[in-house]
Order: structure tokens, then sequence, then C-alpha cells
């Protein structure tokens, strides 16, 4: 019989306690994983969002926390493109705003000029006039507020006409209402303002041109400039979200540790006396804590494995769920399962090292006496 | 000129519980030396089984010191090498592990030894059919009558070949005609073996059939004499 048959053989012997202990990690780590992957959904999804405008760089206000909050005077734009290196800049306007069946949608605002016109993969109907109260949305946008092309729909209490249907590449853009910037400049209140500029450089600039063009902007302006995935992290709304993703997934490993480290604690009480037995076969202490530690191991990895299973199961069923799914690409990566397994692991070791340090703590004679 | 030194020796043993309050043990010194088979007898609480622990290093000292062959032993990683490869103990309870097999039991008294995982079951095997077992190997202990299972626990304690077999009120908890299979058992192996048999029991006619007689109360030796150059009966 070898030290792994013998763990396996006392795992076995409590089948209720083991699965428990097991689904307890599984369920730790499966949520760790979900949530890790939820937290980098979100940045992914909109930085993805942008890159799909064909953004190749996003000016920002310096002092703005997040993308809703940032304000840029629209004037600032041809600023931007007199900076050598610089091809096309676009204003572009975000704000909520609740549709009338109470949901909350995205609305966009792109200059009548913008590249992103152009590259909207419409499904049905038109681009909206420049002059017009006119919306396109996204597919999703469209499934979920139940509008099709010639329906009027309200937002920020004015009527819009729905004259056309994207189906864009990122959920956040699927989701997504585009209407010209000025009209929505004037439905939310924010006259002459965009929230950033998108700017694509001149083709063929090598990455040494476009350091020094960021920084030339910069220099010139009150902005940061930034590519899409680094203005996407900057963002507090984002940060937040991960911060508060990290720290669940963290409590969720402890909990998991936590469940272990029980589990083993109640087994080695009670296997007291057999832990005595073994000492007086000879068993070292080594030895003893070697077959402890590795109950606990097995479980451990175990149910990281099972956790793994239940993130990604997680992730898709997450994703299924429209509210969820139409505003964020959702599926778990290597990297998102990096960190759990990382955690988990040596925790398990821990949890079970100390059950079975108590154990061999007491000499082979007590142990024997023990109930 | 002196002889070879003792297999084991107890000198000016004390041992105490409850914060000293309870003496189990009271200066106890002895020597237990190769090939004899010795009956520690005394009434409950004189002090057999925690003689016992404290010759086994299963418990310490309080005070005074246990030599093997003439070495003191004070290290708890020595005292399992020893345990492991030269003492043998057998207890009332058995202390079976119930999801194992007969078989499976006695290879954990071989694990660690740098064995196959076929000569591991060689080995046990073998142990087996030398308590008459060799039929109930992958019976597990429920399946097995107390006499039975007790067999396997010696078998598990005789498995390494040690050269001191301990053996805690072995028949305390089988009927009388289990424990007198029992007790031929554990005298035939010692003559055949060699080993030196180390037997705690308050039936005194047990103890007639060893070779010495060590009786216990109190904590303290009150008598220890042969009953027969030799063999045990």
């Amino acid at each position: 019989m070898t030290l792994f048959g013998f763990a396996f053989s006392n795992l076995a012997r409590r089948p209720a306690r083991t699965l428990l202990t097991f689904l307890g990690i599984a369920l730790a780590v499966g949520t760790a994983v979900a949530l890790l992957a939820l937290g980098r959904g979100i940045t992914d999804s909109v930085a993805r969002g942008f890159d799909e405008h064909g953004a190749t760089l996003v000016v920002s206000p310096r002092s703005a926390t997040d993308i809703m909050t940032g304000r840029l005077p629209e004037a600032l734009g041809g600023k931007i493109a007199a900076v050598p290196g610089i091809a096309e800049v676009s204003g572009e306007l975000y704000a909520f705003t609740v549709a009338p069946n109470g949901e909350h949608v995205l609305s966009a605002g792109w200059a009548p000029d913008s590249s992103v016109w152009t590259d909207t993969p419409l499904i049905a109907g038109r681009l909206p006039a420049e002059d017009a109260s006119e919306v396109l949305l996204g597919d999703v946008a469209a499934r979920v507020l139940g509008v099709e092309v010639g329906d009027s729909i309200d937002l920020f209490d004015e009527e819009f006409e729905v004259v056309g249907i994207a189906r864009f590449a990122t959920a956040i853009n699927r989701g997504l209402i585009a209407m010209m910037l000025p009209q929505l400049q004037e439905a939310s209140l924010r006259p002459g303002q965009v929230s950033f500029f998108s700017v694509q450089l001149d083709p063929g600039l090598d990455a040494a041109s476009v350091e020094r063009t960021k920084r030339e902007v910069e220099a010139r302006l009150p902005v940061i400039v930034s590519d899409a995935e680094e203005f996407t992290a900057r963002d507090r709304n984002v940060k937040v979200l991960e911060a508060i993703s990290n720290a669940v997934s963290l409590v969720a490993l402890a909990m998991g540790a936590l469940s272990l480290l029980s589990a083993l604690l109640l087994s080695v009480q009670e296997r007291t006396r057999e832990i005595g037995m073994l000492a007086a076969m000879g068993w070292s202490d080594a030895r003893i804590v070697a077959l402890i530690v590795v109950e606990g191991l097995v479980i451990g990895v175990a149910g990281c494995a099972g956790g793994l299973l239940i993130g990604i199961f997680a992730s898709s069923f997450f994703s299924a769920i429209p509210s969820i799914g139409n505003l964020i690409a959702f599926s778990p990566r290597a990297s998102d399962f990096a960190l759990p397994l990382a955690l988990a692991i040596p925790l398990c070791a821990v949890g079970a090292a100390y059950p079975a340090w108590r154990a061999v703590r007491l000499r082979p004679a007590e142990a024997l006496r023990q109930p | 000129m002196a002889g070879p030194a003792p297999l084991i020796a107890l000198q000016g043993v004390h041992r105490t519980f409850e914060r000293g309050r309870v003496s189990a043990l009271d200066g106890v010194d002895l020597t237990i030396a190769t090939g004899e088979s010795i009956a520690l007898v005394g009434k409950s609480g004189s002090g057999k089984s925690s003689l016992l622990h404290i010759a086994t290093g299963l418990d310490a000292p309080g005070r005074g010191r246990v030599l093997w062959q003439g070495a003191p032993i004070e290290s708890r990683r020595r005292w399992a090498a020893l345990r492991r490869n030269e003492i043998g103990i057998v207890f009332q309870d058995f202390h079976l592990l119930p999801t194992l097999t007969a078989r499976q039991n006695v290879e954990l008294a071989l694990m660690g030894a740098g064995l196959s995982g076929a000569e591991q079951h060689r080995r046990a095997e073998a142990a087996l059919e030398r308590v008459g077992l060799g039929h109930r190997l992958h019976q597990l202990p429920s399946r097995l009558s107390g006499g039975e299972r007790q067999r396997v626990a010696i078998a598990r304690a005789l498995v390494r070949e040690p050269l001191v077999l301990f053996a805690d009120e072995p028949t305390g908890n089988l009927d009388s005609a289990s424990a007198e299979a029992v007790f031929a058992l554990l005298f035939e192996l010692h003559r055949q073996a060699g080993a030196t048999l180390v037997l705690v029991t308050h039936d005194d006619d047990l103890a007639a059939r060893c070779g010495r007689l060590v009786r216990l109360a109190d904590g303290r030796i009150v008598e220890d004499r042969v009953l027969r150059e030799g063999a045990a009966a």
C-alpha cells in the first residue's frame, strides 16, 4: 500500500464529509474564477468596444475619473488634429439613459464625419441623418427594447425614430443606442461637449513616433492620451469593479481553505487514536504529517479542478443572462485560473498542515488514550 | 567483565498524570533481556500500561531514562525507528482500520520500508499465514471474529520481525476460547522466532506461563522473579 493509496482510502471512509469539503473548495475556486473573469471581462469588453470603432488612441480629460464623467470641449478636436502624426480625430459622447421599458441603456453620440459610421455593420435600415432625431441600435439593444426599424423610442424625454440596426462584434456595442453627436449633446444637455476623442494615427508610425505624438498632445492640452486598454484600466468604475471582484475572490478562496481546515481538523480529531496507532507501528512524525497533508491536497486539487469547471460553467451561465451577457463578454481565460489555483493549492496545504501538526504534537500514548 | 547490555533497561522511571497529582510509575528499574518472556501483572491502575508505554517510547518518563541495548533513547525519531524495526506492539483494542482488509492492515506496518507493492503483499500474506489467517487476507475487520482481529493485529506487529513484542492485555476483549488461542499463538511465535515477549495481563494463570513475572502495585515493582529458566510454557 502506498501513502497515496492510504490517503485515498481515508478519504473514502467518510464520503459525505469528503464530498462536502470538495464542494466547499470547488465552489470557492469556481466563484473566484467567475469573479475574476467578470472583472477582466468588463475591462476587455470596453476596450474591445473602442477597438471596434477603429480607435488607435483615446484622448480623455486629465481630471476625469471615468468615461461617463469625462468632459472635453468639442472644439479641442481641431487642436489635437494639428499634432503631427494624427490622421483623424473624432469626438464621442456617452451617456446612460433610461429606456421606456425601464432598461438602462448606453447611448453614444458620434461625430457625423466619423469613420465609425462608415464602418457600422448595418443589418437593417440605414444610418441616422445628420440633423434628424434618429437613432441606430445595436441588435441586442433592439431586442431588449423590443423595437424595430421604423419604431419610435423615447430617450432623454425626446422622441427618436429607429432608422437602423447594426450587429457590432462586441457586447458593449451591441447593446448601444447611437445617434449623431449634436443630437446627443442636445438631448443630454451637454452642448459642445464630448466624453473623449477617438484618434487614428498616420499609418506606418513606429512605436517611438506614437509615443512622441502622445507626449506632444499631452504637452499642448490638459488631456491624457492612452490606448484603449490603458484608458479602460484607468477608469475608476472599472477599477472599483475589479477590486470588488478580487476581494470577493480572495474571501471565497479563504472560505474554501477554512472549509478544508475544519474538515481536516475534525477528521484528525476523530482519528486521534488511529494516528496514535500509526505512531505505535513506527510511523515517523514526518510520515504522519505527509499522510494528512496528502489527504488535504487530494481534496484540494480535486476541489480546484471542480472549481475550474464550475467557473467555466458559471461564466457561460452569466453570459446567457441578458442583463449581464448583453454588456460583458464573459469567457474565462487561463489567466483567470492562475490566481485562484496559485492561492488555493498552497492554502489547502496550509489548511492540512495545521491539523497534521496537531496530530503529531501528542505523544502516541496520549493519542491512544483518546476516546 | 560485564555481560551484554540488556535489550531494554528502565532506570529510575517516574511518570505522573494530572499535573503530578497521580503517580503512575514511581522510580521503576527494570531490565528486559533478549529472548525473555515476561508477564507484567498487577491490578488495574498499578502502572502496567504506563510501563509498557514508556518501555516502547509511546510515552516519555517524567524522570529517569530508558536504554535500548545500553544506549539511552531520547528523541521521538529514534523511538519511531525502533518501533518500526525492533519493537512490535499488540493492544487490547486491536486498532485495525475498518475500511482496510486484513492484508492492508498488516501492510500499514510495512509502509515506508522501501518495499515494492508486491513485496509488501508477500510479507503481509506470510505474516497472516503465520497467525493462521492465510485464508482471510481480503476480509474487512468487520467480517472477522474478535480472535481473528487480534491475530491480524499480531501479524501486523510481527511482520517486520521485531526483536521484542509487547502485548497489552491482548485477550481482554476476547472470549476464553479465543483468548487461549491468541496466547498459544503468542507463545508459539515467541518460541519459534526467539523474540522477546512482554505480556501485560492481570490474569495470574496466564502470567504463570511466562518465564518471568514482574508484579506492579501503585507504580512500583513489588515482585520480580523467574518462573522458569529458558523458554516459556
